[in-house]
């Protein structure tokens, strides 16, 4: 009797559905066709062969729009400019008239400014005086941001920061900047010998540590900093850019080239782009967070 | 080194591909063995810190990033020098 009244309900209950099935089901469908595909494209000699994926000097080189004073100024130029306008416009509507019970525009610029940038990397990475180093960090944060969001927003879809002279001329300002702070804060010999003779190793070491410490931290580090950035950016843009030159090639192709190539190659962008958005936040962060350590390392020296 | 010319040419002739198309290849695959293995340890010791100590998760992830970032750089030289080798 109790046995019955315990397995009633669960009888009558229509079973679960399984949300892995459906995904299961397409990814099965694509492999067969795919499989198709190759099979006849091997059986009748069919090649889809008229896709050649793009080189750097295609996606990457842009012919000068206009030149001022004999500037060339070009596509990526022209975005970097909007963007940094955007910025300005941003910031100057949101806190141009701060109110007490933020509203509106105020309210997102607080959020990213106060929750993300201060807490998250000047406070916990440089101390109780990284709050000093907010409007820096946060110019940034947001400048790399929306220039490597670029890569992802319609019609512009460049990645600005993938030509070298952006992330460069950023790491360049970056190092005047930490250096500055370090000979300002700790005066110029103390500040290179914080950094060329750490305390706590013994005296012969010194002779390999110094040049290594004083190479490391002088010279790689504006280097790493910038093809960091822009490294990833080319990387990311060049798999979209296969990707979906693929699948426009393969759509106007043949009917086998359909079938076999457009799926894998347009699900494969599909994919990728989620990541790309991640890289894009991730690469800004992390620049943002390793210039908050090199102006801590310059304010606090070792002891 | 010589192996490596060795490999080189002997896949250059096996294949289609240039030898220069082999090098930037090799360039970059060898670029990337130790990072891989370097963020591997690295995510790998995070995710054992935070389960040890879930609390100190906020401290562990910025940690994390950085030396992810120091050591990503060394195969994104790698990648760099896939552009530049001649």
């Amino acid at each position: 009797m109790t046995t019955a009244t315990a397995t009633a309900p669960s009888a009558t209950q229509t079973p679960p559905k399984k949300k892995g099935g459906r995904l299961l089901k397409v990814v099965a469908f694509l492999a067969v066709t795919t499989g198709i595909a190759y099979a006849a494209a091997a059986v009748f000699n069919v090649h889809s062969t008229t896709f050649v994926a793009p080189t750097v000097n295609e996606l990457f080189q842009f012919r000068p729009i206009f030149t001022v004073g004999g500037l060339e100024v070009t596509f990526p130029t022209l975005v970097m400019f909007g963007v940094t306008l955007l910025l300005i416009v941003f910031f100057l509507r949101a806190f141009s008239r701060p109110k007490l019970v933020p509203t509106g525009l105020q309210n997102v610029a607080e959020a990213g400014i106060l929750d993300f940038i201060r807490d998250q990397i000047a406070i916990s990475v440089i101390g109780p005086e990284g709050a000093s180093w907010m409007p820096f960090l946060t110019a940034i944060f947001f400048w790399v941001f929306l220039n490597n969001f670029m890569s992802l927003f319609p019609i512009i879809q460049f990645p600005v920061t993938s030509r070298m002279a952006y992330p460069a001329t950023l790491a360049i300002t970056v190092w005047l900047v930490y250096n500055g702070v370090g000979i300002k804060e700790q005066g110029f010999f103390k500040y290179f010998k914080g950094i060329m003779f750490p305390p706590g190793v013994p005296k012969f070491i010194y002779i390999l540590l110094s040049p290594i410490e004083f190479f490391s931290t002088v010279i790689v580090r504006p280097i790493t900093l910038s093809v960091r950035l822009f490294a990833n950016m080319v990387a990311g843009h060049l798999i979209l850019g296969v990707l979906f030159i693929g699948t426009s090639v393969f759509i106007a192709g043949g009917p086998l080239g359909k079938v076999g190539w457009v799926a894998p190659f347009g699900l494969a962008a599909g994919f990728i782009m989620p990541l790309e958005l991640f890289v894009i936040f991730m690469q800004a962060f992390i620049f943002t967070i390793l210039t908050a350590v090199y102006i801590s390392g310059a304010l606090h020296p070792e002891h | 080194m010589a192996f490596l010319a060795a490999l080189v040419t002997f896949l250059a002739q096996a294949t289609s591909i240039s030898t220069k198309g082999i090098g930037q290849g090799l360039v970059y695959g060898l670029a990337a063995i130790g990072p891989g293995i370097g963020i591997g340890i690295i995510f790998g010791k995070a995710i054992e810190a935070v389960a040890r100590q879930p609390e100190a998760r906020g401290q562990v992830q910025q940690l994390m990033f950085i030396g992810f970032a120091l050591a990503e750089a060394l195969a994104l030289f790698g990648f760099v020098l896939f552009f530049i080798v001649k």
